[in-house]
């Protein structure tokens, strides 16, 4: 892995993980109002 | 695809295995413990997922052997409500999706032509979340109370009545959760950032595409089913009331949230399988994939359109006329791009040159008994129909054609097809012959006579009957049992292949033409394209 696409990996991997936690708090959230 | 075949002969993989002997694995347990090899990850997903599979098909047996005959003979009613919860979860959590996933780790960074998964440490840790997560789905069985009895949907207000066994459950699918959400993190990523020089996304091949897909159905639902059993979680233990009535709340909210992430879930123990399928058939019709594209398109639609239908499960909780009618021709929907690829399969093997090994069977067999479970769910999908049917053994002669002869089967196709790459050693063909048969016969015996019993009344999840339904309960445990034991024929074959196969070629199957296949020795070396491939 050279480091344009290590440096890409790690963005794309951290955008999906900020999706997944985004929708976990969304769910929560939504309904504890 | 056939990109493959147009890679230059010299960029490719042969000799790094020798020139990297000193990288092999270290020997022992440890080799697997701190294992950061996608190959070596892709098998204990594998035999865990098969583990799994035993245990989950052994609990099935104990309830066909309960229902052979009515009356009660040897389960307690409350075990046996257990028993389909627990094998309903370690079916769709333990064994489906974790194979799916050691296909992924297997052949992913292989078929895009990358060294290994974009984050090797974190697939360790995905792997190794499965365990405690298993032990304590299995362990609920034995703390007071018994193992969570209120089917694998988990609803209250059952499920916040009853015992710790539910807590560990809880804890269990949000760790299995966090395993599938880290595991298609890693695909995603490998597949956008790490795919070799000239392997554009429609170069890929189909099992890639459908693995991507999959993987953003996993990210989107899994947290949603995670909030799900939090609130179950808060509910039981910290004074909330998400879905308790007595305090405000709304069981039937859980029911929505559920089958938002259930009925995509459906769609990813499927997608995966649609890919597989689609590698298989190509090789032993010796013909590329008829509409490569328009199977693309076919499976984001039906990701797209997996979103919009989840109130079919609910037809009969209670839902304005309007919103019925929108799930009912929202799931109708659904049948138009599942058709573009049944059509597609049977176009790809139209005027080829087939052969009928095992895999071919298996995805053949896969197409039929698919197509099957497919017009049963547009059966189900009519809501009238859905009125009646709702909660009878027609829903479960369904689901089993879909997940069984639909996923399973492919599975099993896929295990048949890249063995001889995975191991070096082919397996035996009439013993692979006998098990596809075995498993094709035992399959329909056991669950084509449930689509009578469910459109004659009989409800699902009960441990007894009415006598009128026993003639195809008893038929229905013999077929389920020359099914379950036939996979210990399964196991046998790979276990021998594995130890004493005749040697496997390089390009076992004629037709196949993936990066494995075309570009890499078998058996394949510990690291495969360290220098990536140019696909041209």
């Amino acid at each position: 892995m050279d480091i344009r696409q290590r440096k890409g990996a790690i963005v794309t991997g951290l955008v999906l993980a900020a999706m997944a936690l985004g929708i976990y708090l969304v769910v929560i959230l939504k309904f504890a109002r | 695809m056939s990109q493959a075949t147009h890679a230059h002969p010299n960029d490719h993989g042969h000799g790094h295995g020798e020139a990297h002997d000193h990288h092999g694995p270290p020997a022992g347990f440890t080799r697997w413990m701190y294992t950061t090899n996608h190959k070596d990850i892709g098998t204990m997903y594998l035999w865990f997922a098969f583990a799994m599979f035993l245990m989950g098909g052994t609990m099935a047996l104990l309830i066909r052997a309960e229902l052979f005959q009515p009356g009660l003979q040897m389960l307690d009613p409350q075990f046996f409500n257990s028993l389909t919860t627990v094998h309903g979860l370690v079916m769709v959590f333990g064994a489906i999706m974790p194979a799916f996933v050691g296909f992924a780790n297997w052949l992913i960074p292989m078929q895009v032509g990358a060294a290994d998964m974009a984050f090797p440490r974190m697939n360790n840790w995905s792997f190794w979340l499965l365990i405690p997560a298993a032990l304590l789905l299995v362990g609920s069985f034995f703390v007071p109370g018994g193992a969570a009895a209120s089917g694998w949907t988990l609803y209250p207000p059952l499920i916040i009545q009853q015992g710790m066994s539910i807590d560990m459950t809880i804890l269990a699918v949000h760790i299995l959760g966090a395993s599938s959400i880290m595991g298609s993190i890693n695909i995603i990523t490998t597949i956008l950032n790490m795919r070799a020089p000239g392997m554009t996304l429609m170069r890929m091949p189909l099992f890639v595409w459908t693995w991507l897909i999959t993987a953003y159905l996993l990210i989107a639902v899994m947290p949603v089913l995670a909030g799900a059993v939090t609130m179950l979680l808060t509910d039981r233990h910290f004074g909330t009331s998400f879905f308790n009535a007595a305090g405000g709340g709304d069981p039937t909210m859980f029911l929505h949230i559920f089958w938002f992430f259930g009925h995509p879930e459906v769609y990813i123990m499927i997608l995966p399988a649609f890919g597989i399928v689609s590698q298989i058939l190509p090789a032993f019709a010796r013909k590329p994939l008829f509409g490569y594209a328009s199977m693309v398109y076919a499976t984001a639609s039906i990701a797209i359109l997996s979103f919009i239908v989840w109130g079919h499960h609910m037809f009969t909780v209670g839902m304005p006329a309007a919103g019925n009618l929108f799930f009912m021709y929202a799931t109708i929907l659904i049948a138009v791009p599942t058709g573009v690829k049944i059509f597609n399969w049977i176009s790809t093997m139209w005027r080829g040159s087939m052969t009928f090994e095992t895999p071919m069977l298996f995805a053949i067999g896969f197409i039929c008994l698919f197509t099957i479970g497919g017009f049963s769910g547009l059966v189900l999908a009519l809501a009238p129909v859905d009125i009646t049917l709702h909660n009878t053994y027609y829903v479960v002669a369904h689901f089993h054609y879909v997940l069984v002869s639909g996923a399973l089967f492919a599975i099993m196709g896929g295990i048949y097809f890249w063995l001889p790459k995975w191991t070096g050693h082919m397996y035996n063909e009439g013993m692979g012959k006998l098990h596809f048969w075995l498993s094709m016969i035992g399959f329909n015996v056991a669950f084509f006579p449930q689509h009578f019993l469910g459109l004659a009344g009989m409800p699902r999840r009960i441990p007894d009957y009415a006598l009128q339904f026993h003639e195809w309960n008893a038929i229905s445990t013999v077929g389920a049992f020359i099914f379950g034991l036939s996979q210990i024929l399964f196991l046998y074959i790979v276990i021998s292949t594995i130890r004493a196969g005749a040697k496997a070629e390089q390009k076992q199957w004629e037709g196949a033409d993936s990066l494995e296949w075309t570009h890499l020795p078998t058996p394949l070396p510990y690291h495969t394209f360290e220098t990536a491939p140019v696909i041209k």
